[in-house]
């Protein structure tokens, strides 16, 4: 947009994502310490992979 | 149980939720922060109007003498073998034709029926995976209106809520990590202080000036 608060909005919401990504790997690498929750992590890693797979296969096919 | 063990249990439970439910949800807040992206910037790379693949082309159908124009969609969406969500259903001024499109991220079917005939002309819109994502991103439950001019399609309900559990989902995460971050140490406490207060005054920031 053309007006500042848009623009600095819109900075604000590549900043957010940008925190999310980070949060996220940093997560996972503090997940990978946790010797304890390796095995269930990975189960609910692998039905997260598989429900948005499923879904977005449905979605567009 | 004394308060230091429910204290405790109360700790590893959060932990342990915060975890699978953040690996849960990995992906899924991936998608939302790419697609996000993508929305907020228009770079030339995921121009996807400008890359988009249109063809045309006509079929026949023998269709019923029904004009309830919701059950008359689902008739010619099944002859076709077509799916996706329903938008703009409406006859034409002379109720010879039935107009609609058919969508689903990354695809478009912008349909004229002739009910007289049978003939039916489709216009294939075809767009590329950044689009897929940001239709992703944007696609919701119809409203009450909508749901009476809409065909039904599950898997669109399915993603829709889907959505809903990802957003809960962060907000149980960010709960659950605000209490883990109650229990560290005093120093990383007061660096997670100022980070929080640093966010908190910026989003009353943009709400509300």
């Amino acid at each position: 947009g053309n007006w500042i608060n848009t623009k600095f909005w819109s900075s604000v919401v590549d900043f957010s994502v940008i925190c999310l990504f980070f949060s996220s790997i940093t997560g996972i690498i503090l997940w990978y310490y946790f010797k304890n929750e390796r095995s269930i992590g990975l189960i609910a890693l692998l039905i997260g992979f598989l429900s948005i797979v499923s879904l977005v296969i449905g979605l567009t096919v | 149980m004394d308060i230091t063990k429910q204290k405790k249990s109360l700790i590893k439970w959060n932990r342990k939720i915060h975890i699978y439910l953040g690996l849960f949800l990995l992906l899924f807040i991936w998608l939302f922060g790419i697609s996000g992206l993508l929305l907020n910037h228009h770079w030339e790379f995921a121009n996807s109007w400008e890359k988009r693949e249109v063809i045309s082309y006509d079929k026949s159908i023998e269709i019923s003498e029904e004009r309830k124009k919701n059950i008359l969609v689902h008739e010619i969406m099944d002859k076709l073998s077509l799916n996706g969500s329903i938008v703009n259903l409406r006859y034409s001024s002379d109720s010879a034709y039935l107009n609609f499109i058919a969508a689903k991220p990354g695809l478009r079917y912008d349909i004229q029926a002739g009910l007289n005939n049978g003939k039916i002309t489709i216009k294939e819109t075809k767009l590329d995976q950044w689009a897929m994502m940001r239709s992703l991103h944007t696609s919701r439950n119809p409203t009450v209106k909508e749901q009476n001019e809409r065909y039904p399609n599950v898997i669109a309900s399915i993603w829709s809520f889907s959505m809903d559990i990802v957003s809960v989902g962060l907000i149980i995460l960010c709960l659950g990590g605000w209490y883990l971050w109650l229990q560290v140490e005093k120093k990383r406490f007061y660096l997670g202080l100022i980070s929080i207060t640093g966010g908190f005054i910026l989003c009353i920031y943009v709400l509300f000036f």
